[in-house]
């Protein structure tokens, strides 16, 4: 009897260390725990999730879309909040901005945390490298979003104690943070950009993925858009060093659905902003931007088709689709360039850029050329032309508040439902309202109004 | 017949015929029959009674000797013998009470009789499941045939519950049991004719034998098994069903004219135009498209009224109901033969089954199980089981479902068949009047014909399944066995969905995919011919079971103890891919493209083929140790322990964490068998029950690392990308419950009534559930926190009465109720929204209040306006922004009760009468609240979900005094419908009795001793009282059950 219970215990003990293994065994082939490269790269990958959530926001508060009289009722509720420049309810309850932009932070905290457990080896070394610079731009990038929806404009010279974001730094989702200054926000984007275009390399495997020219593009839109003029120039430079050919609009087939073909041509990063109801379907495009186009102007047939009800609606530019591009294209760029060119004086330099992206925009042999001589001229010239080039792209928002901190006074304004809504320069409306949601369950500040 | 249970305690020393050397036992039983294989213990001897029902006493005896005398079904007798007898000891055995239905209860890892059961069951025979409707999977039948079994009919699977909710958020369904080890497959692979019966464990000491899946409770299901008497046992069966078509007339809709005066008034207020502006050119209502071309002066203002009076005039509810739908007919056969060829004891049994439902879906199965038992010597003993299953299913016509497309719901206006009878396309995807105007002649046909859609497609699901098990028992010392148990399961299933050319589905990709080319030609991204879409799915599951058995019986004693460890595996194994172009004749496809992306053909915009080419693997091992020891006194006292623990493969918890601990305890004292007990004339047999115990539980986000799931691989840089599948969250701990069960059971005398009555209470600690969180943390808007404590108490009551009337009358009735109710002690939400409670889905925890309860909006009627009103801070309000906004918290809202029955039971009532029987089954549900739909006007206008409501709604000053439904108001303000349809105007009583089936059956003896059974049922018969006053059933506020009606012819040779 004794033998028989000591054997029975012996099995199962033997029984038990032979299960560890048993019950480690993957319970789906999918799942992993991230641990190498290739984990990392694949958190890195969503083609939809990261490339597909640009904040809508912006082109939905900016001058170039309006909402025409049968349209008006369509708008849920949220849309129209943010049309009329409402201080709440702008955001829906799920699936908003801040959510989006976050939950892709958590990703790039992700990496960032797991990266330096794993060797970086002379082997390795260029695609660990990689994947760190990749999360970098992409953390500068959601951040730049937000900042850009959710705080007020800024400049790099302000003293100021004007709220930031929360800076969520790792990917530890107990940790409180709360709101930082704006200029540690724009700090922080920058620095991780700066990293990025020391991490990254030309090409990437597809633009899709960020590169160091798109790094250094990017990095060029976050100096414009705190006034960091010297900057812009400097890394608009160094971008166009890696190529700078524009396409010429002549080759493009104006007859096709989308004239400009998806990753391709002269866009250095590919990134859309998230489907809305508002900016895509109830909106047309602002008569007032419309008019801006010249005779011969290929543009407009490029990106505009008139639409049954004599309005214009947006086509498409450089998603090759009906989504609405808001990455980093060379047209942007270049604009970037002339524009820091005018504002170091260097008008001749100037002239020559901007003629020659003109030549590509206009029916050949059409562009009469432009010599640019006073300063204050070429840069409302530029500015109207960043307006037609930029459109819908989600720019037009950064250069209004940027334009408006240097005391150009542009008030947005928007009719709906016989009402006249005005977003005045220097409201404090320029920084949307947070979700509430958001305000509810962390206690961080709402931005006041 | 008040004496049945006397006790008759006499042993008879007769005196005559002296010197007789070895004196013997003889034990009788109450009809002075000898009984054979009784057990006699002298001291440390066992010896068992012959075929003359004597033992032999041993030369020598110890003195006073006792002796104990067993035999299964009747009371241990106890005689002291003082000195050596000289003559037979004649001893009577008297029948246990319980005997004349002695029950088995079988938890899966041992069987005892249910009279001596300290733990809570309920068990029901395979064949009294069967008489009444004769189910294609067993466990649809249980409800309301066995008391605690209700079924949560919110989601539409319906999800099987015993004795309510024991856990907040994780799976509710009990844990099925087939033959001893868990059962992975599908219920439909096993032929109901082959059950022996089913038994439903309720407490603590089930969840504690079977670990952690079974605090919801366990089902165990018991094979048939080979005969035990020695005669050739034939069973036939054969089953017919006709199922009468779904009436979808009791969907409350709007009217046809309601429908397309709204169409109109939409239309007229630019409700479509972004629509029709739409590149991508969606489709729209056939009211629409007339509207539209009346605009462009395509038609007169006649001929529109005309065209639109004709529409009127249509009714596809009628046109579904009159040519598509058609009689259900379930038809089932069965056949079993057993015997008992000593030294095997074999059963072998087949069925096949043939279903064809309302939408000519045609399910068939067929079935065959062998079970072999026998014993190699006397000490080792093997059990054999062998089944196999074929499933098929060949789809069958579209339902009205699938007219629905992005542009809302098929509008009961729309027509399948002209007046000739010829079969009409339907709206579907993209604008009519786009369709008809394509002018390039490679573009196939695009309309939809949902009469034809199925002649162009074979939709089949195959399945076959085998399940083998063997058993051994060793007996390798006396009162010691070894037993081990091994079962293999697989399932091999297979869907094939073929598309024809001819097929709406390839007819509307081809077109999509076409590329039209400047000189007129075309290409095709996905050629002509037909797509086919195939899945496998297979499934083995292994479990292995080892043991040590000890089961010993001495003077007034008995004790077991088992003791033994469960390890199984299961892994399933997918794999899906399509081909394009492909030729059934001579099974040739064509490659395709999936990388690329090619413009659309109705609007340029890109798009890739999907290639739904995935392989996948799921794996769950689990492993198992338990242990439980049983001892009785005198059949009085019964004590009960068990502890047990188990693990599975949670990924990336730490394998210290992944062990759930379980422990029960239990008692069981038979009150009547003590001398001070004189009720003896009223009720001989009473019992007390007794168990407590304690279940852990683990959830895989437990994990201690942050996991990634990959998804599938990017077409643009052809690098998989991958998903988080759990984040490292150390602030979670175990869920814990604890059940207590106490039972009363009792038997009058005469067994004219029988019954029992129990008290159950889970409490449950530390439960899983989703806490919302900030989502600028990045991980969603909840995660999973240690949230609540709950308990769920109730009472179950069953009652059997049993009255002969006269010789040939005998009328029976067996009742059983629960009570049931649950509440929230603590909850830690961090949210309190009102506008995240009142769905009445998921879960609505509030402290002190049921887990599942329905919260709602104060509504306080219309106004002179017709708008709905609300209360917001104690006021009257029509502000809805801010009456469903989040300042509103579900502290304000208005408790409406439960969602789950506080009452739930059944009736059934039998009345026999020389060879014929009438049986009639009546359920209720009593005290529960459920939330009716209504008219949701932004429904109404973007997909045409249009309640009858409508009808009554507000339409001018006046009405807010005949009528609670809001005045159409354009345009839509989500708030106010979401405040209407969730405010206490919905909320409807649950409260109904159903009959579900009566029958009449008649029984026939034929050929010398052979039964034949000949039934009659009608079953799901209908509501025989309702609460409501809107003449909605509650548990199917959709759709009704249709009508069964039932013969059922039975033989037994």
């Amino acid at each position: 009897m004794k033998k028989i219970v000591l054997s029975y215990l012996i099995i199962l003990t033997t029984g038990l260390t032979a299960c560890s293994d048993f019950l480690d065994e993957k319970s789906n082939a999918r799942l992993t725990i991230p641990a190498n490269l290739n984990d990392m790269q694949a958190l890195l990958e969503h083609p939809t999730s990261l490339n597909g959530n640009d904040a809508f926001e912006g082109e939905a508060s900016s001058d170039d879309l309006f909402v025409p009289v049968g349209q008006e009722n369509n708008l849920i509720d949220v849309d129209e909040n943010l049309f009329r420049f409402a201080n709440e309810y702008i955001n829906p309850e799920t699936g908003n901005t801040w959510y989006w932009c976050y939950t892709n932070l958590y990703r790039m905290n992700t990496v960032l945390d797991l990266l330096p457990a794993i060797d970086r080896t002379q082997k390795n070394a260029s695609i660990w490298d990689n994947v760190k610079g990749q999360a970098h731009f992409w953390r500068a990038h959601f951040y730049f979003q937000l900042a850009s929806i959710y705080c007020l404009p800024y400049m790099h010279n302000e003293e100021t104690v004007k709220p930031g974001l929360p800076l969520r730094e790792n990917a530890n989702f107990q940790e409180v943070v709360d709101r930082s200054t704006l200029k540690d926000t724009y700090q922080f984007i920058i620095d991780d950009l700066k990293a990025a275009s020391h991490l990254l390399d030309n090409p990437a495997v597809h633009v899709v993925r960020p590169s160091k020219k798109a790094t250094l593009g990017l990095l060029a839109r976050a100096c414009m858009a705190i006034g960091d003029y010297e900057n812009m120039l400097r890394y608009a430079d160094s971008c166009l060093m890696y190529g700078a050919d524009l396409v010429d609009y002549n080759t493009l087939d104006l007859a096709a659905a989308y004239p400009v073909a998806s990753y391709s041509g002269e866009i250095l990063f590919h990134s859309v902003m998230r489907y809305n109801q508002l900016v895509r379907a109830d909106a047309r495009i602002a008569p007032e931007l419309m008019e801006l186009y010249q005779e011969n102007d290929l543009r407009k047939e490029v990106f505009f088709q008139q639409n049954k009800d004599g309005f214009f609606a947006f086509k498409g530019n450089y998603s090759g689709t009906g989504g609405y591009f808001s990455g980093v294209a060379l047209d942007e760029v270049v604009l970037m360039k002339i524009e820091g060119l005018i504002r170091a004086d260097r008008l001749t330099e100037a002239t020559v850029a901007y003629n020659n992206l003109m030549q590509k925009r206009f029916v050949s042999g059409t562009w009469t050329l432009v010599d640019f001589k006073d300063k204050e001229e070429a840069l409302n010239t530029l500015f109207t032309e960043r307006r037609r080039e930029l459109a819908i792209r989600g720019l037009r928002w950064l250069d209004i508040r940027r334009m408006n901190m240097e005391g150009k006074k542009i008030d947005i304004v928007h009719r709906l439902k016989g009402q006249v809504y005005t977003l005045q320069a220097g409201s404090k409306r320029f920084a949307l309202p947070i979700p509430e949601e958001v305000i509810e369950r962390s206690k961080i500040k709402q931005n006041q109004y | 017949m008040n004496k049945l249970i006397r006790i008759v305690f006499s042993f008879v020393l007769c005196m005559s015929t002296a010197f007789a050397q070895h004196a013997e036992i003889k034990v009788w039983n109450e009809d002075q029959k000898p009984i054979e294989g009784a057990t006699v213990n002298i001291g440390n001897t066992e010896l068992m009674t012959g075929k003359a029902g004597s033992v032999l006493l041993p030369d020598t005896l110890q003195l006073p000797a006792q002796i104990v005398i067993r035999y299964v079904g009747y009371r241990t007798q106890t005689l002291t013998m003082s000195e050596y007898p000289k003559q037979t000891t004649n001893v009577t055995m008297l029948l246990l009470p319980m005997t004349i239905d002695t029950v088995l209860v079988n938890t899966g890892y041992a069987q005892f009789q249910k009279h001596t059961n300290v733990g809570s069951f309920e068990v029901i025979r395979g064949e009294d499941i069967l008489k009444e409707n004769v189910p294609f999977n067993i466990i649809d039948a249980l409800e309301d045939r066995v008391s605690s079994v209700t079924v949560d009919r919110r989601t539409n699977s319906g999800s099987l519950m015993v004795r309510g909710l024991s856990t907040i958020r994780g799976d509710r369904t009990p844990l099925i049991v087939l033959d001893n080890f868990p059962y992975e497959g599908g219920l439909e692979n096993i032929n109901p004719n082959d059950i022996e019966n089913i038994t439903i464990l309720k407490d603590a000491s089930a969840a504690s034998i079977w670990g952690a899946r079974a605090s919801n409770g366990v089902i165990v299901i018991t094979t048939k098994r080979g005969a035990r008497g020695q005669k050739l046992r034939v069973e036939l069966s054969s089953n017919q069903q006709l199922i009468q078509k779904p009436n979808i007339f009791y969907q409350k809709i709007i009217s046809n004219k309601d429908m397309i005066d709204v169409e109109r008034f939409l239309f007229e207020n630019n409700y479509y135009t972004a629509r029709e502006n739409q590149r991508s050119k969606p489709s729209l209502s056939p009211v629409i498209e007339l509207l539209i071309r009346q605009r462009d002066n395509g038609l007169s203002a006649d001929e529109l009224d005309n065209a639109l009076q004709h529409l009127e005039n249509n009714d596809l509810r009628r046109d579904f109901y009159d040519h598509v739908y058609r009689l259900g007919v379930n038809s089932q056969y069965a056949l079993r033969i057993a015997k008992n060829d000593k030294p095997i004891q074999w059963s072998f049994s087949t069925g096949y089954d043939h279903n064809v439902d309302y939408l000519h879906t045609q399910t068939k199965r067929a079935t065959a199980m062998l079970a072999l038992n026998t014993s190699l010597t006397d000490k080792i003993n093997i059990d054999l089981n062998i089944g196999f299953t074929h499933l098929s299913d060949i789809g069958g016509k579209d339902d009205m479902v699938s007219l629905n497309d992005a542009s809302g719901r098929a509008a009961n206006y729309y027509r399948l068949r002209g007046d000739g009878g010829e079969v009409l396309p339907v709206i579907k995807d993209y604008r009519q009047y786009y369709k008809d105007n394509i002018s390039n002649p490679s573009i196939l046909d695009w309309n939809y014909y949902p009469m034809e859609e199925h002649r162009w497609r074979e939709l089949t699901d195959r399945l076959n399944s085998m399940r083998m098990q063997v058993g051994a028992t060793y007996e390798i010392l006396p009162n010691l066995e070894l037993r081990g148990m091994f079962r293999y399961d697989i399932e091999n299933g297979r869907q094939d969905n073929m598309y024809h050319q001819e097929s709406y589905y390839v007819r509307n990709l081809v077109n999509r995919y076409t590329l039209p080319k400047p000189d007129g030609t075309i290409a095709r991204v996905i050629p002509e011919g037909a797509i086919r879409n195939m899945a496998d799915n297979d499934l083995a599951t292994y479990n292995y079971r080892g043991a040590i058995h000890y089961e010993k019986s001495w003077n007034v004693h008995k004790l077991s103890f088992q003791s033994g460890m469960d390890v199984s595996s299961r892994k399933t194994n997918n794999a899906s891919y399509v081909l394009y172009g492909f030729n059934p004749h001579n099974y040739t496809n064509v490659p395709i493209d999936f990388f690329n992306s090619y413009p659309s053909f109705i609007d340029g915009s890109l798009q890739s083929v999907q290639n739904n080419v995935s392989l996948g693997k799921q794996v769950r091992n689990t492993v198992s140790q338990y242990s439980y020891l049983r001892y009785g006194y005198d059949e009085r006292y019964e004590l009960f322990g068990t502890v047990r623990r188990d693990a599975s493969n949670l990924f990336g918890v730490s394998t210290n964490n992944k062990w759930n601990p379980f422990w029960s305890i239990g008692a069981g004292w038979t009150v009547s068998a003590e001398n001070f007990y004189n009720w003896n004339d009223l009720l001989p047999w009473v019992r007390l029950r007794l168990t407590n115990g304690i279940a852990g539980n683990v959830s895989e986000r437990m994990a201690a690392v942050t996991t990634i799931s990959y998804n599938s691989v990017s077409n643009l840089t052809g690098v998989p990308y991958a998903n988080f599948s759990n984040y490292y969250n150390p602030d979670l701990t175990w869920e814990e419950s604890r059940t207590l069960n106490l039972g009363l059971d009792f038997r009058s005398a005469g067994n004219l009534l029988e019954g029992s009555v129990e008290y159950y209470r889970k409490r449950a600690s530390r439960l899983y559930g989703n806490s919302p969180i900030d989502y600028t943390a990045g991980v969603g808007y909840t995660v999973m926190k240690n949230v609540a404590d709950m308990e769920a108490s109730g009472l179950d009551a069953s009652l059997k009465i049993h009255l002969p009337i006269t010789k040939s009358m005998v009328w029976s009735m067996s009742v059983f109720a629960n009570y049931y109710k649950d509440k929230v002690l603590d909850y830690y939400q961090t949210s309190d929204r009102g506008s995240s409670y009142v769905s009445g889905i998921g879960i609505t925890a509030v402290e002190g209040h049921p887990v599942h309860a329905l919260y709602s909006y104060d509504y306080r009627g219309l106004n002179s306006e017709g708008d709905p009103v609300g209360m917001f801070e104690g006021e009257e309000s029509v502000d809805y922004r801010r009456l469903v906004g989040t300042t509103v918290k579900v502290s304000d809202l208005v408790y409406a009760g439960p969602v789950f029955p506080k009452w739930s039971g059944a009736f059934e009532q039998i009345f026999r009468y020389k060879k014929w029987a009438l049986n009639m089954r009546v359920s209720y549900r009593f005290g529960h609240v459920f939330r009716r739909e209504t008219i949701n006007y932004g429904n109404l206008f973007g997909s045409r979900l249009g309640h009858a409501d409508f009808m009554d709604r507000w339409q001018k000053v006046g009405d807010e005094r005949a009528t609670s439904v809001p005045k159409m108001s354009f345009p839509v303000n989500n708030n106010r419908d979401a405040f209407f349809v969730n405010s206490t105007y919905t909320v409807t009583k649950g409260d109904y009795i159903r009959l579900n089936n009566i029958g009449v059956s008649y029984n026939e003896t034929i050929l010398r001793n052979k039964k034949m059974e000949i039934g009659l049922q009608v079953n799901n018969v209908g509501l025989l009282y309702k609460a409501n006053k809107v003449n909605l059933d509650p548990e199917y506020p959709n759709m009704p059950l249709s009508p069964i009606y039932q013969f059922r012819l039975s033989f037994q040779l």
